[in-house]
């Protein structure tokens, strides 16, 4: 068997939390540019990952958005939990556009629909 | 005379290391997981990544728990290692500074070695 599904989930937040999400965006990416299906869910502290205007140069780092761009300009999936933007008080219009909201019940669906998943 | 399977063929089990030694039980665990795999006759790939590439980095004996022997162990069990080119670059991890026997790809072949897998497992959190 092929892998053609591969569902990133990323449960860190953004920036200062090691290279997590670089780490998944970076595998993300190449991924897709190798033909495989690749969704990214964030979850819990990940969802801030998916704010619109982020702004860390001000603590001397790149913007992980770029990626975020490019990844959906190569045809990724980008889904976000719903409970955790909502336990964070993050409405859906402070979020980056293309992404997709989900409830936590459909995630046993969505990780189904994967051969196989990475957790960062 | 007995005929031989060819048909047979291990599933493919890739263990993804994301964390480094000494912050928590994530890099022992995962190695171990490697040498049972096997064990039950899996064909098995760690591969190394972002600051789980330290665990590359322990070459010396010591005289506590020591996160490279069991990398040492799984090397010699002959499980595939490899590590991230550019997670390796970022630390200054090089062929002279790391263990024998890991292969340092770029993250094209980290995607051909999850392409080939039947089932990944990441250890870091």
């Amino acid at each position: 068997m092929e892998t053609r599904d591969l569902l990133i989930i990323c449960i860190h937040g953004t920036y200062g939390r090691d290279d997590d999400l670089y780490g998944a965006l970076l595998t993300a990416n190449a991924a897709l540019a190798k033909g495989l299906n690749v969704t990214l869910f964030f979850i819990e502290e990940g969802v801030f990952a998916c704010k619109k205007n982020q702004n860390p140069m001000k603590i001397g780092l790149s913007n992980n958005l770029d990626e975020l761009n490019d990844f959906l300009e190569l045809g990724g999936n980008l889904i976000v939990d719903n409970n955790s933007i909502d336990e964070r008080g993050i409405k859906k219009e402070e979020l980056i556009d293309g992404v997709e909201i989900v409830d936590i019940k459909k995630i046993n669906g969505i990780i189904k629909n994967h051969n196989v998943s990475l957790t960062f | 005379m007995n005929e031989v399977n060819t048909n047979h063929k291990s599933k493919v089990l890739t263990i993804v290391i994301t964390k480094g030694p000494y912050i928590s039980e994530s890099a022992e665990m995962a190695l171990k997981t490697a040498l049972n795999a096997k064990r039950k006759g899996y064909e098995v790939n760690v591969f190394l990544f972002l600051d789980g590439t330290w665990i590359s980095h322990l070459t010396s004996d010591k005289n506590f728990n020591n996160c490279g022997d069991w990398l040492k162990r799984v090397i010699r069990k002959g499980i595939n290692v490899k590590m991230c080119d550019r997670c390796s670059k970022a630390r200054d991890l090089t062929q002279c500074t790391i263990i024998n026997g890991i292969e340092i790809p770029g993250t094209y072949q980290f995607i051909d070695l999850l392409k080939k897998s039947d089932k990944v497992l990441t250890f870091g959190g």
